[in-house]
C-alpha cells in the first residue's frame, strides 16, 4: 500500500468503506448527499495528509491544531443536512475565541461520518490533515479520547447546529460533554464541533497515529479482497476472526447496567456460530458493540473494536440493515496502545459503559 | 472438565460433619417454589453455599457447589447472566438464579443447556431468596424434614397405588422407586433392574399378600439420604396397602352384586331390575360362555372371580364375568343379523369364545381355566349349554381349553353330565371287560362296532385293523359276558363305553 | 451431487386470494414496442409475446393469456417510465424547500442531465422553517414566501408544484398547510415529500420532484393500460409493479410514479425464486458484469431504501425502495463466500447464455449448498416475477414522544399507515406485520424515536 500524502477523490471509496469498520449505529453504508458532497469537495480540492512523524518538523511548537466532529444522531444529519459551511463557521469561531489561526486539523475519529466530516472540513478550510485521531475507533463521548488521556481538553469548543445555532463552550471543569450533549438536543439533533484546540505536536503525541491512512488501507483491502474478507482484515489489523455466525435474534432491552454517562439504548444481537459446535454468540450493543461473548466467555470487549462484516457484501453493516438469518463475520480488532493502560481502560473499557466482569485469564 | 472432577467425592467428607443438602433436595424446598428452573443438572450433588452476587467479580470467588443468586442489575441483564453461567461452569458452581423472562431467558437457557449448568429464573426478591436458601443449606435437616412433610401430605392424598408411585417418582429426585412382588416381580413404578444395594421396605406385616416390598434405587448414597428415602417409603407403605384394600373391598362388593343380579335374571326373567341397573345387555338372542376352573377345589373361589373381573376391566365389553354356579358367566348380544342365521350364530359363538379366551389369558392366574360356549338363545338356556360345554372341557381326558356346545359329540355330552355317578355304573357293569389286560383295545373295538351300527368292516376301517381282528376281539368281548348283541341294552352299553374310555377306566 | 435445473413450467406459484380462491395471475412486461406475458397460478404457466405499442401489444398478450377468468393482471411499466424520463416528456415543477437555510450540501438538480433540468425546473424557492427533532415547528410560515412561490409557478408555467420540508417525517402538517395554500393560489397539483417518504431529506426532495415530473405522462399511460385490461380481461384487477418487487394500485402508482422505475432486478429475482419453487432463497444473477447477489424472504425481495438513479439520472440519489442487489465479484464466483449463503436454497440465474455454466453450481454444491439453476429468457422471468409480486409497505417515520408509554401510539400510527398502503393495492389482502419496532435516538434527549413498520400481504404460495 503506497503511502497516502494527499487524499483525493480517488481515495474516497476506500475512505468511505474503511471508515465504516466497527461502526454499527452511526454507520451510513448507503451513499447519499453527504458522501456525494465530500467526494465533490475532494475533486475540487484534495486534502494534504501529514504523517505524524513529519508533523514534528513541519509544525512549530506554538502552531495550533484542532479536531472536528459531528456530535449527535446520524439519523438527524440525514434529515437536517449540512448547509456546507458549518466547519468553516465553527473553526473560525474557535479561532476568534482563542485569538489564533489553526495550522492543521485532525479527525476526532476516523469512524463513520466523522472521517468524511474531517476530510470535508480540511478541504473546505484548505488546512492540512494530520494522520492521527483521538479515538482510533468510535466512542460516544467527546471526552472519551486519548487526547483527554494525554491531558488535553475538549473545550474551548465551538459548535454549529442545523438551524444555524452556534455555541461556544469554555468549561474549566471539563464538563464540555454534558453541555454539548444538552446543546445538541436543543439545536435539533446534531452539531458540527471544532474541538480540542491544542498545539499540533500535542495532538500528535496524544492521538492515535496513522489511523486515517489505516482506514484508507482497510477500505482498499475491502474493495480488493474477494473472499475471506474477515480473516484478511483481521490479519491486516492484528486482530482475529472470532466467529462466522448466523443472526438469530435482534432485541432491544431495558437498561441493565450501572448508571453511566452513556447515551445508549441497550441492544443485543444473538448469533449462532457456523462451526461444528454451533456456539452461541452474543454481541451487546451500546450504540456500538461493546462486548462479544461466545458461550458466555468474553472474547472481545471495549476498548477493542468489535466489527461485523457481511461476507456477502464484503463490507460492514449498519444496525438497521441487520436481519435475522444473515451470516456475519465477527472480528475483534485490538485497541490502540493508549487504551490498554489502566487509565485508558477506565475511560473506554466496559466499566465506562456500565458493564464489568473480572479480567479473563489469558 | 468432566463433572466428576469438579466436586470432591463424598468419600472425602470428614466423618461427623452433617451431610450437605443436595441440589435436588434444595430444588424441592419451599423457597425454590417461586423459581422456574428450566435446566436442572447435578441434582444429587452437594450445595455447599448460597451466594448473593452483585458483581461479576463475586462470581469469580464462587467455590464449587455454590448456588449463585444474582442481584440487579446483573440479574436482569442477559449478557451478564451468560457470563455468570460461564463462570459457574468453569468453577463447578451448582446453579445460577437470575431474573429475566422472555427471549432473554430463552437465550440464557440455551447456553445453560449447552454447558450443563442449572439455571433458574424468578421475579421475587433475590436477597430474600438467597437468605432462605442459605438457611436451608446451613441446616440440611430442615430440608429433609420439609421433604418428609411434603411427601406425607402428597401420599396421603393419593387414592391409588399408581398415584402413590407417581408421588414417589416426583418427590425423590434421581431415585427409581417401585413396588415389587415375590421374586422382585414388578407390580408398579419404575421397571429398572434392581441394583444389589437397593433400599427395601417390606409391606409386611400390614400386607395381606406375602413377599411384597417398596424399593428405591438411589443414584447416590449417604446415610442421611438413605434415612430420608426409607422414611418416605415407610409413609408410602401404609398408603399402598390401604389403597389396595379399599380397591379390593369395592371390587368384591361389586362382584357379589353382579352374582346376585344374574341369579335374579335367571330365576325370574321379567324381574331384571338389578341387572338393568347394572346396564347389562339382556335383549334379543344372547350367546353365553362359562369360565370354569379345571381344579374342582378352586371352583367358585371369589379370588378367581375378582381376578377375572380385573382382567375384564382391560376390555370392558358386555357384562363383566358374574358368578354362575361354580364358574363365571359371560354373554353377548347377537350382532346385526345377516342372511343366514346359522352363520350368525357361528360368528357369535366364535367371537364370544375368542373374547373369553383373551379374558382368561389376561387374568394370568396360573390356574387352569376352561371355557364353554352355549348356543344363541335365552340367557338361561345359553348359560346352561355353556356350563355343559365347560364341564366337557374340564372332563378328564379333554385336551382342549374351550368347548362349544354346538360341536359337542355324544361322548362329550355324556361326560358333561354327572360324571362320577356314571363312572361308578360303568365300572360295575363292565367289570369283566375292564379286568383283562387288553381292555383298552377291547373297549375301543366295541365302541367302534356300536358307533358303526354293527358293521364289522366299517369298524375295522375306523380302527385301521383287519376285519378278522375286529370279529376276533368281539368274540372275546362276548365271551366275557358283555351283551353285545342285545338290542335292549345296546344304548346303555354304548354310553358306558364312552364313559369308560373318557374316564380313563381302560388306562 | 448436482444443481437442480428449473424451467418455469416445472414449478408454479401464485398468490391465494383472501377468499381462499387460487387466482390465476397474468404478468405482462411492457416495452415501447412489445409486450411479454406469463400466466401463472392455474398450472399452465403459459407465455405470450406481441409486438406493437404498449396498449396494442398488451391487448394482444392478454387476449392470448386471459381469455378465461384471471384474478389480476400485473403490469411492469419500468421501461415505459424510463422512456418518459429520458424522452423529454416530463412535467415542469416548481419546488418549495422548507428548511433552516437556503443552502445545503445537496443542491436540487445538481449533477442532473441538463436536458432533464431544462424540462423539470420551473423555479426553486426556499422558505425558512420546518419541524425540529422535538416535533416543534421552527418559526412562523412566511406567507409572503408562499405567495411568491405561487407566483413563480404561474410565471414559469409549472405543471406541478413540489413541497419538501425538513422534519416532515415527524410532522407533516406544515407540508399539508403550504400545499393547500399553493393549490388554492395556483390551481396546480402539489406533491409533498412526506408522501414520498424516506428518512433523508435531500433524497426525499429529489423523489418528490421526480414523482411530480412523471405524474402527468405516467398517469395517462396508467389510465390507457387500465382501460385495456378492463376491456380485454374484465373482472381482473390491474396492478403495477414497483422497484421493490411489490405492486401498486393505479392511484398509488400515479402518486409515486418513480417507484415504477427500475423494477428489472426485483422482478427477475422474484421470477427466479418462483420458478425454483422456493419462497425464501439467496438469488445469484449472473451476466457479463459478474455475479450479483440478493435474497428473497417469504416471497419478498430484500430491499434497500436509497437508490442511485444511474443510468437514467447518473449520480442522483432518491428514496426508492428497490431490490438490494450486491455485486459479489466476477462470474466465476471466486469472490463469493459460500458460508454466507448457507441455510437457504441458492437460485442461480444466467441472464446470458454461457459456455461454462456448470462451474459455479459445482463450486457451490461442493460447499454444501442446495443450488437450483433457473433457465429462462429474462423477459419471461420478469413476467413470472410479476405474477409472484406481493403488495407490501415499509413505513419509516419519526415521532417525538414522552417516553416508552407513548411508543405504542407511534407504533400503531405507523402500522396503520403501512396497512392502509397495502390495502390500497389489494383490498382483499390478508395483512402480516413483518417488522414493527420503535428505536429511540438515544443520543438525543428530545424523546424522538424512529418507528419502522413493514407490512406485507400474506401470500400462500401454491405449487400447481
Amino acid at each position: 500500500m503506497p503511502e497516502v500524502r494527499s487524499i483525493t477523490a480517488d481515495h474516497f471509496d476506500d475512505l468511505f468503506l474503511g471508515s465504516q469498520l466497527g461502526v454499527l449505529s452511526a454507520a451510513s453504508t448507503y451513499r447519499g448527499s453527504l458522501e456525494t458532497w465530500v467526494h465533490a469537495l475532494l475533486q475540487e480540492r484534495p486534502v494534504e495528509l501529514v504523517d505524524p512523524a513529519e508533523a514534528r518538523e513541519r509544525f512549530g511548537e506554538e502552531e495550533m491544531g484542532l479536531a472536528v466532529l459531528m456530535v449527535g444522531a446520524m439519523l438527524s444529519l440525514l434529515e437536517y443536512p449540512f448547509r456546507g459551511d458549518e466547519a468553516v463557521v465553527a473553526v473560525r469561531r474557535l479561532e476568534r475565541t482563542l485569538g489564533v489561526r489553526f495550522a492543521a486539523m485532525c479527525p476526532f475519529n476516523c469512524s463513520g461520518p466523522n472521517a468524511l466530516v474531517a476530510v470535508g472540513a480540511a478541504s473546505l478550510l484548505g488546512l492540512p490533515l494530520v494522520d492521527c485521531d483521538g479515538q482510533g475507533r468510535i466512542l460516544p463521548l467527546i471526552d472519551q479520547t486519548t487526547f483527554a488521556l494525554g491531558g488535553l481538553r475538549a473545550s474551548p469548543l465551538a459548535g454549529v447546529g442545523p438551524w444555524g445555532d452556534v455555541i461556544t463552550v469554555d468549561s474549566p471543569g471539563d464538563r464540555a460533554e454534558e453541555i454539548v450533549r444538552a446543546a445538541v438536543s436543543g439545536a435539533g439533533g446534531w452539531m458540527l464541533c471544532a474541538t480540542y484546540p491544542a498545539p499540533v505536536h500535542r495532538l500528535v503525541e496524544t492521538g492515535i497515529q496513522r489511523s486515517l491512512s489505516q482506514r484508507i488501507a482497510s477500505g482498499a483491502l475491502m474493495q480488493t479482497a474477494r473472499s475471506d474478507l474477515g480473516e484478511r482484515l483481521a490479519r491486516h489489523l492484528g486482530g482475529r476472526l472470532v466467529a462466522r455466525a448466523r443472526v438469530v435474534e435482534l432485541s432491544g432491552h431495558q437498561h441493565t447496567g450501572l448508571r453511566t454517562r452513556q447515551p445508549a439504548s441497550p441492544y443485543s444481537i444473538l448469533l449462532r456460530g457456523l462451526s461444528s459446535t454451533e456456539p452461541l454468540i452474543r454481541l451487546e450493543v451500546r450504540n456500538e458493540i461493546v462486548v462479544a461473548t461466545v458461550d458466555g466467555a468474553v472474547v472481545g470487549a471495549v476498548p477493542d473494536m468489535i466489527c461485523l462484516i457481511d461476507p456477502l457484501r464484503r463490507r460492514s453493516v449498519e444496525l438497521s440493515d441487520l436481519r435475522v438469518g444473515q451470516v456475519m463475520e465477527v472480528l475483534v480488532l485490538p485497541a490502540a496502545e493508549a487504551w490498554r493502560t489502566p487509565s485508558g481502560r477506565a475511560m473506554a473499557g466496559p466499566g465506562a459503559f456500565g458493564l464489568s466482569w473480572p479480567a479473563q485469564p489469558a | 472438565m468432566s463433572p466428576d472432577e469438579r466436586t470432591p467425592t463424598r468419600a472425602s467428607r470428614p466423618e461427623g460433619r452433617p451431610e450437605a443438602v443436595t441440589w435436588g433436595e434444595l430444588l424441592r424446598s419451599k423457597p425454590m417454589e417461586q423459581v422456574v428452573v428450566p435446566v436442572r443438572v447435578d441434582l444429587d450433588r452437594d450445595v455447599t453455599k448460597v451466594r448473593l452476587i452483585s458483581d461479576l467479580d463475586d462470581m469469580q470467588a464462587c467455590r464449587p457447589g455454590t448456588v449463585a443468586v444474582l442481584q440487579p442489575p446483573l440479574a436482569s441483564a442477559a449478557w451478564a447472566i451468560e457470563i455468570a453461567v460461564r463462570y459457574a461452569w468453569e468453577r463447578s458452581a451448582r446453579a445460577v438464579v437470575a431474573q429475566v423472562t422472555g427471549s432473554a431467558a430463552e437465550a440464557v437457557t440455551r447456553l445453560a443447556e449447552r454447558l450443563s449448568v442449572s439455571v433458574g429464573f424468578h421475579d421475587g426478591d433475590p436477597t430474600e431468596l438467597a437468605l432462605d436458601l442459605s438457611a436451608l443449606v446451613a441446616r440440611p435437616g430442615a430440608v429433609r424434614s420439609g421433604l418428609l412433610a411434603r411427601c406425607a401430605v402428597l401420599i396421603s392424598e393419593a387414592t391409588s397405588v399408581e398415584e402413590v408411585m407417581t408421588v414417589l417418582a416426583q418427590e425423590l429426585p434421581r431415585t427409581a422407586t417401585s413396588l415389587r412382588g415375590p421374586g422382585d416381580r414388578l407390580l408398579a413404578g419404575c421397571g429398572d433392574e434392581l441394583p444389589p444395594d437397593v433400599l427395601r421396605v417390606p409391606l409386611a406385616p400390614l400386607d395381606v399378600e406375602a413377599g411384597r416390598s417398596l424399593t428405591a434405587a438411589l443414584s447416590h448414597r449417604s446415610v442421611a439420604w438413605n434415612q430420608t428415602v426409607t422414611r418416605v417409603l415407610q409413609i408410602a407403605r401404609a398408603q399402598v396397602v390401604a389403597c389396595e384394600a379399599s380397591g379390593r373391598v369395592a371390587a368384591s362388593v361389586q362382584h357379589e352384586r353382579e352374582g346376585f343380579a344374574l341369579a335374579r335374571v335367571l330365576a325370574a326373567p321379567p324381574d331384571s331390575g338389578p341387572a338393568t341397573a347394572l346396564g347389562w345387555p339382556l335383549q334379543g338372542p344372547l350367546t353365553g360362555a362359562v369360565v370354569l376352573p379345571l381344579e374342582e377345589a378352586v371352583r367358585a373361589q371369589p379370588a378367581v372371580g375378582l381376578s377375572l373381573r380385573a382382567a375384564w376391566a382391560a376390555e370392558p365389553v358386555g357384562a363383566p364375568p358374574a358368578p354362575y354356579l361354580d364358574g363365571w358367566a359371560l354373554w353377548a348380544q347377537l350382532e346385526e343379523p345377516g342372511a343366514d342365521p346359522a352363520e350368525d350364530h357361528g360368528r357369535a359363538e366364535r367371537a364370544l369364545a375368542a373374547r373369553a379366551e383373551r379374558l382368561v389369558r389376561r387374568a394370568g392366574l396360573g390356574v387352569d381355566l376352561r371355557i364353554g360356549v352355549g348356543l344363541p338363545g335365552s340367557l338361561a338356556a345359553t348359560l346352561e349349554q355353556a356350563m355343559i360345554a365347560a364341564r366337557a372341557a374340564t372332563a378328564t381326558g379333554s385336551v382342549r381349553g374351550i368347548e362349544r356346545f354346538s360341536t359337542l359329540g355324544s361322548r362329550e355330552l355324556v361326560t358333561a353330565t354327572d360324571a362320577p355317578h356314571l363312572r361308578r355304573v360303568a365300572r360295575e357293569t363292565l367289570a369283566a371287560l375292564l379286568g383283562v389286560d387288553d381292555r383298552d383295545d377291547l373297549v375301543r373295538t366295541l365302541l367302534a362296532y356300536l358307533d358303526c351300527a354293527g358293521s364289522t368292516s366299517r369298524a375295522a376301517e375306523r380302527l385301521a385293523v383287519h376285519r378278522n381282528t375286529v370279529t376276533g376281539r368281539l368274540d372275546r368281548v362276548r365271551r366275557l359276558g358283555v351283551p353285545v348283541d342285545d338290542p335292549d341294552r345296546s344304548l346303555e352299553l354304548h354310553l358306558l363305553c364312552h364313559v369308560a374310555l373318557s374316564s380313563g377306566l381302560t388306562g | 451431487m448436482s444443481a437442480t435445473v428449473c424451467a418455469p413450467v416445472l414449478a408454479d406459484t401464485a398468490p391465494v386470494a383472501a377468499d381462499g380462491e387460487v387466482g390465476p395471475v397474468v404478468g405482462v412486461h411492457l416495452r415501447r414496442d412489445r409486450a411479454v406475458g406469463v400466466r401463472a397460478g392455474d398450472g399452465s404457466s403459459r407465455t405470450a409475446a406481441a409486438a406493437g405499442s404498449p396498449a396494442t401489444s398488451l391487448a394482444a398478450v392478454l387476449a392470448e393469456l386471459a381469455p378465461e377468468r384471471c384474478s389480476r393482471v400485473l403490469l411492469d411499466l419500468a421501461p415505459l417510465v424510463a422512456d418518459v424520463l429520458e424522452g423529454g416528456r416530463l412535467a415542469a415543477v416548481t419546488t418549495v424547500r422548507i428548511a433552516p437555510s437556503d443552502r445545503a450540501i445537496g443542491v436540487l438538480y445538481g449533477g442532473w442531465p441538463p436536458a432533464v433540468v431544462e424540462q423539470v425546473d420551473a423555479g426553486r424557492l426556499h422558505v425558512s422553517g420546518g419541524h425540529d427533532f422535538h416535533g416543534r415547528r421552527v418559526g412562523d410560515v412566511d406567507e409572503e414566501a408562499i405567495a411568491a412561490a405561487g407566483r413563480l409557478a404561474v410565471q414559469r408555467g409549472a405543471d406541478v408544484m413540489a413541497v419538501s420540508a425538513v422534519g416532515a417525517m415527524i410532522d407533516s402538517s406544515l407540508e399539508l398547510e403550504v400545499a393547500a395554500r399553493l393549490s388554492r393560489a395556483t390551481g396546480r397539483h402539489v406533491v409533498m415529500s412526506h408522501g414520498a417518504g424516506g428518512v433523508r431529506h435531500l433524497e426525499r426532495e429529489t423523489t418528490t420532484v421526480l414523482d411530480g415530473a412523471l405524474r402527468g405522462e405516467v398517469g395517462a399511460l396508467l389510465d390507457e393500460l387500465y382501460d385495456v385490461v378492463d376491456h380485454v380481461a374484465p373482472g381482473a384487477r390491474p396492478g403495477f409493479a414497483a422497484a421493490d418487487g411489490s405492486w401498486l394500485g393505479r392511484e398509488q402508482a400515479r402518486a409515486h410514479a418513480l417507484r415504477l422505475l427500475g423494477t428489472r432486478e426485483a422482478l427477475l429475482v422474484q421470477g427466479a425464486a418462483a420458478t425454483a419453487g422456493t419462497p425464501s432463497a439467496h438469488v445469484l444473477l449472473r451476466d457479463r458484469r459478474g455475479l450479483r447477489a440478493t435474497a428473497v424472504d417469504d416471497g419478498c425481495v430484500r430491499a434497500d431504501p436509497v437508490r442511485d438513479l444511474a443510468p437514467w439520472l447518473p449520480g442522483v440519489h432518491a428514496n426508492q425502495r428497490h431490490a438490494s442487489v450486491l455485486p459479489v465479484g466476477p462470474g466465476d464466483a471466486s469472490g463469493l463466500s459460500p458460508a454466507a449463503l448457507l441455510g437457504r436454497p441458492v437460485v442461480l440465474v444466467d441472464l446470458e447464455p454461457r459456455a461454462d455454466e456448470g462451474e459455479v453450481p459445482q463450486r457451490l454444491v461442493a460447499a454444501g449448498l442446495e443450488v437450483r439453476q433457473v433457465a429462462a429468457a429474462p423477459d419471461v422471468l420478469l413476467a413470472r416475477g410479476l405474477c409472484a409480486a406481493v403488495p407490501q409497505c415499509e413505513v419509516v417515520t419519526y415521532a417525538a414522544v414522552d417516553g416508552p408509554a407513548a411508543w405504542q401510539r407511534a407504533r400503531d400510527v405507523a402500522r396503520h399507515q403501512a396497512q392502509a398502503q397495502v390495502l390500497a393495492a389489494d383490498p382483499r389482502a390478508r395483512l402480516r406485520t413483518v417488522a414493527d419496532q420503535v428505536i429511540p435516538l438515544s443520543y438525543l434527549s428530545t424523546g424522538v424515536v424512529q418507528v419502522r413498520c413493514y407490512v406485507v400481504a400474506e401470500q400462500e404460495l401454491v405449487r400447481a
